[in-house]
């Protein structure tokens, strides 16, 4: 089996696997982990985060080990393991796991969108006009795919600087009292904080697309490393800025501690932070579908418009019929506990099956 | 029409045999072609033929009366007939003094050579051997200063619209074997010469056959300017920017062939085209090289905020006022409420309505002579937008802003570059009043997606930003100093990379601090 088939001049240098990597985790979550994290773990939350962070640390070791063994995407890996139908029942289950979770990421920010600032403008607008660019995105390739992705990222980083702003009206006591959590409770909020940190399991698809592959490794730790720092950064300074019990009811902490920016000529920041946003969330989608399109083009030998198309008409669909507050909390639900679960249980034993059959062909 | 049909016959029947004879009827259709090919061109009426005997020998001269230097005919060819003892070609040439002649029988040169300003000189004893004497008169512009590239501490030559001449400019700067002229033809009916010119050793072949295999595979009748040929040559033609660079300033094309780039001059054309180029390179002027690197940097820097400021002003007003208005402190807020507050359209309309009159002022001062331009900027500018403020149809802070990103679009050194950014405005307006702000970084995806996909020739646009290379940043947003200038640019794959010794040490700067 080739390496999926996968043409030099398409790959990209394995130093862009940073910015996949912490392009993807980083996205809706960001803006509002913190009222449920608060809520099991409170001032301790940054210790659930960093929790989070080591275990994201563990499976990219396992991705990259699982690829060392089988170079190739999942869907070559699955086959490998547990032959052509078990094998493509599994890539089916990751292609479905992808569109989720990329219909996730657009319906949440559709959502946001919604309640601060265009109420009257129909879901599906919005989401016709993100389709299209997904899809213009995509036709430009992987190497298209990661430039927006790179530069969206380059364009993001001062929204940060925004943050130190609301330091001016921080109260450092909260955080205080520290270490008052047991460690029950500090699990439950790293199972919490994973929708924040989820993400870098995109490297099973664009793992064929790198160059040198294998020495990309060290870039997609660090990548997670800088995404599990900045949501400690974020995480800290909501603890300072807001009390436990605002913080526990406010849904966007994030998005109403850049309102209170001010400057001579501007003010209420969240407005720019939201716009500004969409340049973060379309990268995110753009791979996710991306990924769900190529797993079927994989899986079913099609050219890659198909599916995105048919991908492109469901999400469509789903937002002019069925968009409602309540199908967001449905579609976390698929993510967090099952997908989350499905990818926390599933890699590991991806892992130990290939092992021990590369052990048995050994022998 | 009996000899057609024989020489037909002929042909059929000791083709296989008798090379010879084939060789012989070759020869004979050639002959009658060249006699078709004289009585042909003598239909136009500005073909000359001019019958002329001496010492009993009849000869022609023919040519066209409007393309050859009549001046040169009769100071140089017609006055060395009388020198010579008998008149015969091969004497003929060698006594006339210029160099570019040919003694040929073969009608396509003859046709080609005369219709490029040559003169045939034939016998009567043997009608279809010409002796073809270029004296091709060159009526054209002198080299003259740069118009649209005006540099004040820069070299004030540009280019003219001969090919010659254009590049004698580039072989002035560059007096080195290395640099290779490639000529070829495009147009089926202007035949206008192309010429490829690349550094051997320093420039990627592969750079320069793609471009002339893309000259050859250009099927059109017309080719009347160098930006006509080019996008031709793009590679991907529904684009508003430039993939080509398109200057008049010889520097500019030197420097582009020390890089290991691809310059191309079609003849007539008053610039010359570089290829391939990456955008950051739009926003490079001759002087940032010519001033010292801090300066020429933060100048840069300038002419990219202006970009973006001509591009985002507008479209941002728009926005705003038209939706978020809470963006405004409220000091600031009373400010735009009072300057507005008689005004009855909406901002995108009074945005449009002021944007739509500037570009029309752009537009009519393009196509005026200087002397009128001027009275109609102080009519267009003053008159016009004073009138539209009193009469409530626009804001002063609007007109502030949008005579601000007019002028800033102005700052580009490459005008087709600046006519892009002009264009670019018009959509980001549409998507501000659309969703606001929303609508406009949507549309910036859309911007840096097209500018991620396009390539010239094959290399991406974007290119040191993404794909990222570091090594190229020394020239791109800045112009840090020229000890730091070791390689050529990474994307064009040069085939000698150092631009200067490595080991070259900077000047001892030892004072008694350093002691």
């Amino acid at each position: 089996m080739n390496q999926a088939g996968v043409n030099e001049k398409y790959k990209v240098s394995p130093f862009y696997v940073f910015f996949l990597v912490h392009s993807m985790q980083t996205g809706i979550g960001v803006l509002s982990f913190q009222r449920v994290l608060a809520k099991s773990t409170g001032t301790d939350g940054w210790m659930s985060i960093l929790l989070a962070g080591l275990i994201v640390h563990i499976f990219i070791w396992i991705i990259y080990k699982i690829f060392s063994i089988v170079p190739g995407d999942i869907i070559t890996a699955n086959n490998q393991a547990f032959g052509k139908w078990i094998g493509n029942f599994f890539s089916l289950l990751f292609v479905f796991y992808f569109l989720i979770l990329g219909m996730t990421v657009m319906i949440s920010y559709i959502n946001i969108i919604h309640v601060w600032m265009f109420e009257e403008v129909g879901s599906w607008a919005f989401s016709l006009v993100f389709l299209i660019l997904i899809y213009y995105i995509n036709t430009g390739g992987f190497r298209t795919i990661t430039g927006i992705t790179f530069l969206s990222n380059i364009l993001t980083y001062w929204l940060l600087f925004v943050l130190f702003y609301a330091l001016k009206y921080s109260e450092f006591t909260n955080l205080l009292p520290m270490f008052t959590h047991s460690l029950l409770d500090i699990m439950k909020g790293t199972r919490e904080t994973s929708l924040t940190l989820i993400g870098f399991e995109l490297i099973l698809m664009f793992y064929p697309f790198i160059k040198d592959a294998e020495t990309s490794q060290k870039y997609a730790h660090a990548g997670a490393l800088m995404t599990t720092l900045i949501t400690v950064f974020v995480y800290v300074v909501s603890l300072v800025f807001y009390s436990q019990k605002q913080l526990v009811l406010n849904i966007w902490p994030t998005l109403t501690m850049t309102s209170i920016v001010e400057f001579p000529f501007i003010q209420r920041f969240e407005y720019i932070d939201i716009s500004w946003w969409a340049i973060v969330i379309i990268p995110n989608m753009t791979i996710s579908l991306w990924a769900a399109s190529r797993g079927i083009k994989r899986l079913f030998n099609v050219q890659q418009k198909y599916p995105l198309w048919g991908i492109s008409i469901f999400i469509l669909l789903i937002n002019i019929f069925v968009f409602d507050i309540d199908s967001i909390y449905v579609l976390n639900k698929i993510i967090n506990p099952y997908g989350v679960l499905f990818i926390v249980v599933y890699l590991p034993l991806l892992l130990v099956i290939i092992y021990i059959k590369k052990m048995r062909n050994r022998l | 029409m009996s000899l057609e049909v024989t020489t037909l016959f002929n042909r059929r029947k000791f083709n296989k045999t008798n090379q010879q004879k084939n060789d012989i009827n070759n020869e004979l259709t050639k002959i009658s072609d060249v006699r078709d090919l004289f009585n042909a061109l003598s239909l136009s009426n500005d073909f000359m033929n001019h019958q002329g005997t001496y010492n009993g020998v009849g000869y022609w001269v023919s040519f066209y009366r409007s393309l050859i230097d009549a001046q040169e005919l009769h100071k140089n060819v017609l006055s060395v007939i009388p020198s010579l003892e008998t008149i015969n070609l091969e004497q003929m040439k060698d006594s006339i003094p210029i160099e570019d002649t040919l003694i040929t029988s073969t009608k396509v040169v003859i046709e080609e050579r005369i219709m490029r300003g040559a003169i045939a000189i034939r016998l009567d004893s043997n009608l279809d051997e010409c002796l073809l004497i270029n004296i091709a008169a060159s009526r054209g512009r002198q080299v003259d200063k740069p118009e649209l590239e005006f540099g004040i501490i820069s070299p004030q030559e540009a280019f003219v619209e001969d090919i010659d001449i254009n590049l004698n400019l580039i072989r002035k700067r560059l007096p080195i074997p290395e640099l290779q002229v490639n000529e070829t033809t495009a147009g089926t009916l202007t035949k206008t010469k192309v010429a490829v010119l690349s550094i051997e050793g320093i420039v990627d072949q592969k750079n320069v056959d793609t471009v002339i295999q893309r000259i050859n595979d250009v099927d059109f009748d017309e080719i009347l300017d160098g930006s006509h040929l080019a996008q031709m040559l793009y590679d991907d033609s529904n684009t508003l920017f430039p993939l080509f660079l398109y200057t008049e300033r010889p520097d500019r094309i030197t420097s582009a062939l020390a890089e290991g780039k691809v310059a191309l001059i079609v003849d007539r054309s008053s610039s010359v085209l570089i290829t391939p180029t990456i955008f950051l390179e739009y926003f490079i002027t001759m002087e940032d090289y010519n001033m010292p690197w801090i300066p020429a940097s933060a100048f840069r820097l300038l002419r990219i905020f202006a970009v973006a400021f001509s591009i985002f002003a507008t479209p941002i007003y728009v926005a705003v006022l038209t939706y978020h208005y809470e963006l405004i402190p409220k000091d600031l807020l009373e400010t735009i409420v009072t300057s507005r507050n008689l005004i009855p359209f909406q901002p995108l309309i009074e945005a449009l309505f002021l944007e739509i009159s500037i570009e029309l002022l752009r537009e009519a001062a393009a196509r005026l002579p200087t002397k009128v331009g001027q009275t109609l900027g102080i009519v267009g500018g003053i008159v016009i937008g004073q009138a539209a403020v009193v009469a409530g149809l626009t804001s002063n802070i609007l007109l502030i802003i949008v005579a601000l990103s007019a002028l800033a679009s102005f700052v580009t050194p490459i005008y087709k570059m600046g006519n892009a950014i002009r264009l670019l405005r018009f959509p980001f307006l549409l998507g501000a009043q659309v969703w606001g702000l929303l609508g406009i970084s949507i549309l910036s995806v859309f911007l840096m997606t097209h500018l991620i996909k396009l390539t010239s020739m094959g290399h991406p646009y974007l290119e040191p930003i993404y794909p990222f290379r570091m090594k190229d940043w020394k020239d791109s947003f800045v112009r840090l100093p020229f000890n730091l200038f070791k390689s050529r640019p990474v994307n064009l794959r040069t085939k000698n990379t150092e631009r200067q010794a490595q080991t070259k040490k900077s000047p001892n700067k030892k004072n008694d601090f350093n002691e």
